[in-house]
């Protein structure tokens, strides 16, 4: 049977995943480090978009296998059905489907839906950084909705307010 | 009623007393004036007391004058389509003829048979229906009616809503929230910086606080409020950078500076003034670069034994009804606070006229220059007192005053006769936009509240709604949010000089807040409410605690603190200090409950937009549209299309007509609309090599001019789609979907081709409109069809099935297809879209010599069925295989494709799965329904019911003159032959006997073995 070519929707090759995410300052403040809209989508081709242009096309990096016919049915049953489920950074498919109907990739913070970086097929995840979850509960420490995200702590500071 | 209106002041407010405005409210007819909200209107007629309380119907009065009033909630319109529940008599204006009725209570808003829950109220306590709940299941049904008949905010709108509403998207630079102060001064600093700003106040007019103050005593840059209010106004309106919205709310902080508006376009405007160019409403989609929310503070009642009388109303609110709308709504007026501004209030009140018989602080130590003023205005003053108790029924009559010794009350009670009683328990920011953000809280001790601690998103908090309260600051820090804000958002920003203050109000001073104030009843015959619209009282919260559900979000689902309509917004502060005593905690240590969107309620009308009747979804339409309306045809919908379905005669019942229809197809000749089809335009040199990765099929050696049929499945080996695709030239292929997966199809088809086989040159377009499609099939189609073309002979002989032509009717292109989803001799001839009813009509014109029938969806998949053939989401639901459908033979073995190695997985290449069958009921007439489910055995066992697979299809067969069945049945295949039966909901189950899908062959085969 003859091979396919790996396609694009893998990560290139050297590439390893789990090396590519920095873990955030907790103090940085929101908003300046090029944070993107959730509901404005940057697509690589059209540019800023409403969200409902776009369709989501789940975990990226995923290459389809090309040597399926000698792989065991666990092996293949991971690529069709296991996905990661992070609360934090997630390497993500978006279409632009009511748009150019081009395929691109997108990092988002599960925890706080912050878009933290787009980037087109074939592409290397950039280095982002993320406020990653912090606590024992596993809540990002600002953002994230949560209980334990709700009030300041009495040693956490303060900021963006017009406070006195 | 008479139009004195006793409560009205002689001057002042802004209302325009040149006019007169009648409305009704519970069948009596009032009098206000033009400006006046229904509660204004009301108090100055002397009622106070306006509706009843969900769970007791206990009355309820005014407590406040803005969105933040708890239990003041009217019915507004008698309309039965045009009708608002749970609306806030203080903020509903008035107009002439507005009709308004009180809500939860029957007959009348004073003889009410609801009340008797008061007098059950010991039965009813905290947790009661989670109780009810939980224990057996004969208390639910037993309270269950009488709980519904009782329960229920107003009643909604019983037909169609009559109105237009409308939804605008934005963007801007800057987004402030509130007009009061410290928003006027935010958007006059990012406005003259040049951003983009919208400006959103809440009430009819700009000024916020400003409005709420004696105009005689402030004056601001020397001019008295009002006009300096319309000089910022008309500098901002001077600004083409700048909209003003006002009678609009902020309502929801969504993530990433979403910010939905709700704007109340001609709600204050009677009926017949509404202008018909506008909308009821609009909502504002708002994307802001930067947020500033000058939200206000929001006041918080007292929490004391018998708080909760009509006449019992917010300090801050009195003094917005005094200078706001020109109402004293009390003549014998007494006043409980904790913090400084309730003498500021009590002072304002005398000054008006009121006769203020008494302060009551439960603080010791009193600012000297309060107790001179009070005691110059003839006041008399309890400090360290605190109150033990009201009377009045459907008004307050009296207030009895003891002095406290630490946490407990002592010495004798003092009775004091009064008509209001004004409490001013402290001012808590109003952050509810703030934690929508996903902003964190933090709590100031210096005024025992929770204000706005550290931004999420790019917005910022100020003014009273930061935590400021003197008017100086709340200035300030106006001027310094807009600047920031319009800085942020790449603005340079020269701020504007805050104006000379003359006559501001200070802060609240110190303050000392008492959870529940201290008195000598009993506490389990205390009746002293923190949720006055959900009627929760201190003992619920204690009996919460006490149960276990100490934390805030259990004990606010535990008591409903905090769940009606207003969310608790003056309630909620007060119940989490009774919270954090009962449990021996500070009140950050407890925390608080989840702000949510919306703010407050808003209509559904708003939401939907101008998404509802024909715009709530796209309904696509064929070119042969109109002769199917015209013809009478039922339609369904299929996906985002309407197909015609059937085609009743007059008379004829849809079942017949189906029959009929039916029955010509295979007798003489039908023709269905088959422009609904999905089709793809495949092109480019590797288009062969990408159908043969994409179909279970081979497709290498298709040649031009021949049709094939394929199968799509998922990586999962489940099939997604199916459909025939003609060759055109080597590279170029024209593929048809079904009507509702061509969507889908084409996005995964593309999703290939960009990130998995870029290297294939290949290109997509989908043509789906492009082309009509009529499909004729019958007996006669080959002679009608050759009849149509130009340039066609269609004799089978000649033209082969499964292969194509071009050809041309009356000089127009068409494709033909010789191709069949009834397994009838039938063509598919499609012709470019403009043409589509032209081609129809030339097909019924010159098809009615051979008696030809349109027929509808449900007669196609009716023939289809009898010849066997499946429907893509009707015999498949994603967990069925080639396979499984009988299919097999369809899958090559030579390459790969979508799908393939999941057909070796050990679970899908198992013998024993549930496979495509046919049924024949014993009894012929019988037609099983389809989702039934198939058992082996003749009776049902005990559940769980052994089940071996469910009907996908079921018909009567108008050409095997019987019904007709498939079914996916467990090993269906090594079950040819056998007796099952299919259970169904009144009756015993219904045997039947499996067969093959092809009924018609059956039939065929039967016949020949009779006749040979
Ligand atoms: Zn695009």
């Amino acid at each position: 049977m003859p091979r396919l070519d790996p396609g694009i929707r893998s990560v290139p090759a050297g590439f390893r995943m789990d090396r590519r995410i920095k873990s955030g300052d907790d103090d940085i403040k929101c908003g300046n480090w090029g944070r993107q809209e959730m509901f404005l989508i940057r697509c690589p081709w059209c540019g800023e978009r409403d969200v409902s242009d776009f369709s989501y096309g789940g975990e990226a990096h995923i290459a389809r296998p090309t040597d399926s016919e000698t792989m065991s049915d666990s092996a293949w049953a991971e690529f069709v059905f296991l996905r990661s489920n992070p609360k934090g950074v997630h390497a993500e498919r978006w279409n632009h489907q009511a748009g150019c109907r081009r395929w691109f990739n997108i990092l988002r913070n599960t925890a706080t839906d912050d878009i933290l970086a787009v980037y087109k097929m074939g592409e290397s995840p950039p280095e982002v950084t993320a406020n990653l979850p912090a606590t024992p509960s596993g809540e990002a420490a600002i953002g994230s909705g949560n209980d334990a995200a709700k009030i300041l702590g009495p040693d956490e500071t303060g900021g963006a307010t017009a406070g006195k | 009623m008479s139009k004195t209106q006793p409560y009205r002041l002689p001057k002042g407010g802004r209302i325009d007393r040149g006019r007169t405005i009648s409305f009704s409210f519970g069948g009596w007819a009032f009098h206000g004036h033009p400006g006046d909200t229904l509660a204004s209107a009301l108090l100055a007629n002397g009622q106070h007391m306006v509706a009843r309380s969900f769970k007791y119907h206990r009355p309820r009065g005014i407590l406040g004058a803005g969105s933040e009033d708890p239990a003041a909630l009217v019915q507004i319109g008698d309309d039965a389509n045009r009708t608002d529940p749970n609306t806030r008599a203080s903020e509903q204006e008035i107009y002439d003829s507005l009709i308004a009725r009180a809500q939860n209570c029957w007959p009348t808003l004073t003889y009410d048979v609801g009340a008797m829950n008061d007098l059950i109220a010991p039965f009813v306590p905290a947790g009661f229906y989670y109780k009810t709940f939980k224990g057996p299941l004969g208390n639910w049904m037993w309270f269950e009616p009488f709980i519904r008949a009782a329960a229920g905010l107003g009643h909604a709108p019983s037909g169609p809503d009559p109105d237009r509403y409308e939804a605008v998207n934005r963007h801007c630079d800057v987004l402030v929230v509130g007009g009061g102060p410290t928003g006027l001064m935010a958007a006059l600093a990012a406005g003259r910086a040049g951003a983009r700003v919208i400006l959103a106040e809440e009430t009819a007019e700009l000024g916020g606080a400003l409005l709420s103050r004696d105009p005689e005593a402030l004056r601001l840059n020397d001019a008295a409020p009002v006009e300096w209010i319309a000089g910022v106004r008309a500098e901002l309106e001077a600004r083409d950078e700048v909209t003003i919205l006002t009678r609009t709310t902020a309502f929801g902080y969504y993530s990433h500076n979403f910010v939905g508006l709700w704007e109340r376009v001609t709600d204050h405007l009677p009926e017949a003034e509404r202008p018909r160019r506008l909308p009821r409403q609009r909502l504002w989609r708002v994307r802001a670069k930067e947020v500033v929310l000058a939200t206000g503070a929001v006041e918080r009642p007292l929490v004391f034994h018998q708080n909760d009388r009509p006449g019992i109303m917010l300090a801050g609110a009195v003094r917005t009804y005094m200078h706001r709308y020109g109402v004293l709504p009390g003549k014998r007026i007494v006043v409980a606070t904790n913090n400084d501004s309730g003498w500021d209030a009590a002072l304002d009140m005398a000054q008006a006229g009121g006769e203020v018989v008494a302060v009551i602080d439960l603080r010791a130590d009193i600012a000297p220059r309060h107790l001179a003023e009070a005691s110059q205005a003839g006041i008399a003053i309890h400090a360290n007192a605190t109150i033990v108790g009201t009377e009045g029924r459907h008004r307050i009559r009296g207030v009895s005053v003891r002095a406290m010794s630490g946490a407990a009350a002592s010495g004798r009670p003092v009775e004091i006769a009064c008509d209001l009683l004004a409490v001013a328990g402290g001012w808590t920011p109003n952050a509810a936009l703030f934690s929508q953000s996903r902003g964190k809280l933090r709590y100031d001790g210096a005024i025992e509240a929770f204000r706005p601690g550290r931004s999420w998103q790019n917005e910022r908090s100020a003014g009273a709604a930061n935590g400021a309260f003197a008017m100086a600051d709340c200035f300030s820090e106006g001027v310094r949010a807009g600047a920031q804000a319009a800085t942020a958002a790449g603005f340079d920003a020269s701020p504007p000089p805050a104006p000379r203050i003359v006559g501001g109000q200070a802060g609240q001073g110190s303050i000392r807040v008492v959870p529940e104030l201290p008195s000598h009843v009993a506490p389990h015959r205390t009746r002293a409410f923190v949720d006055l619209q959900d009627d929760v009282t201190t003992k619920d919260l204690r009996l919460a605690v006490k149960e276990g559900y100490s934390s805030v979000e259990h004990a606010k689902r535990y008591t409903t603190a905090g769940m009606g309509t207003d969310q608790g917004k003056v309630a909620n502060l007060n119940t989490f200090g009774l919270l954090a005593s009962a449990r021996g905690e500070s009140v950050p240590a407890i925390g608080t409950t989840t702000y949510r969107q919306p703010y407050k309620p808003v209509t559904i009308g708003a939401i939907a937009g101008q998404h509802a009747g024909d715009h709530f979804a796209p309904r696509r339409t064929t070119p042969m549209h109109d002769w199917h309306k015209r013809q009478g045809a039922i339609f369904e919908p299929v996906g985002e299309w309407l197909r015609a379905r059937a085609y009743p005669k007059q008379g004829e019942s849809f079942e017949d007509a189906v029959q009929r229809e039916s029955k010509a197809a295979r007798t003489a000749i039908g023709v269905l609309d088959a422009s609904t089809l999905g089709k793809i335009d495949v092109r480019g040199p590797d288009a062969r090599t990408f159908l043969n990765r994409v179909y279970t099929n081979a497709w290498m050696k298709l040649a031009p001019g021949r049709c094939r049929y394929g199968l799509m499945l998922g990586e999962d080996g489940m099939v997604v789609d199916d459909g025939v695709t003609a060759c055109i030239a080597d590279d170029h292929f024209h593929m048809t979907t079904t009507t509702g997966g061509a969507a889908g199809v084409l996005s995964t088809l593309e999703d290939y081709l960009q990130t998995e086989w870029p290297d294939l040159k290949v290109y997509l377009t989908t043509v789906t409109e492009q082309w009509a499609v009529a499909a004729v099939c019958g007996p006669q189609s080959a002679r009608l069809v050759s009849e149509l073309c130009d340039d066609l002979d269609a004799d089978p002989a000649g033209f082969e099935f499964m292969t194509w032509r071009d050809a041309h009717i009356g000089g127009v292109p068409v494709r033909v297809f010789s191709i069949s989803f009834t397994g009838e001799l039938s063509y598919e001839i499609n012709i470019p879209a403009t043409y589509g009813l032209w081609l129809w009509e030339q097909v019924l014109e010159k098809g009615a010599l051979h008696g030809i029938t349109p027929y509808g969806t449900e007669a196609m998949h009716l023939l289809r069925a009898e010849k066997g053939f499946i429907i893509v989401g009707q015999e498949t639901d994603g967990t069925v295989t080639p396979d499984d459908l009988g299919l097999g033979g369809m899958v090559k073995k030579s390459a790969d494709f979508i799908g393939r190695r999941s057909l070796s997985r050990s679970d899908t290449a198992r013998t024993d799965r549930k496979q495509l069958v046919g049924l024949l009921t014993d009894d012929p007439n019988v037609v099983l329904m389809e989702g039934a489910h198939v058992i082996e055995t003749a009776a049902e066992s005990a559940p769980p019911v052994p089940m071996l697979g469910h009907v996908t299809s079921s018909y009567f067969s108008p050409n095997l003159d019987r019904s007709i069945a498939m079914a996916l049945v467990k090993s269906g295949r090594s079950r040819m032959g056998d007796k099952l039966f299919v259970s169904r909901r009144d009756g015993a189950p219904i045997p039947v006997t499996v067969s093959g899908t092809d009924f018609l062959a059956a039939k065929d085969s039967a016949t020949e073995a009779k006749n040979g």
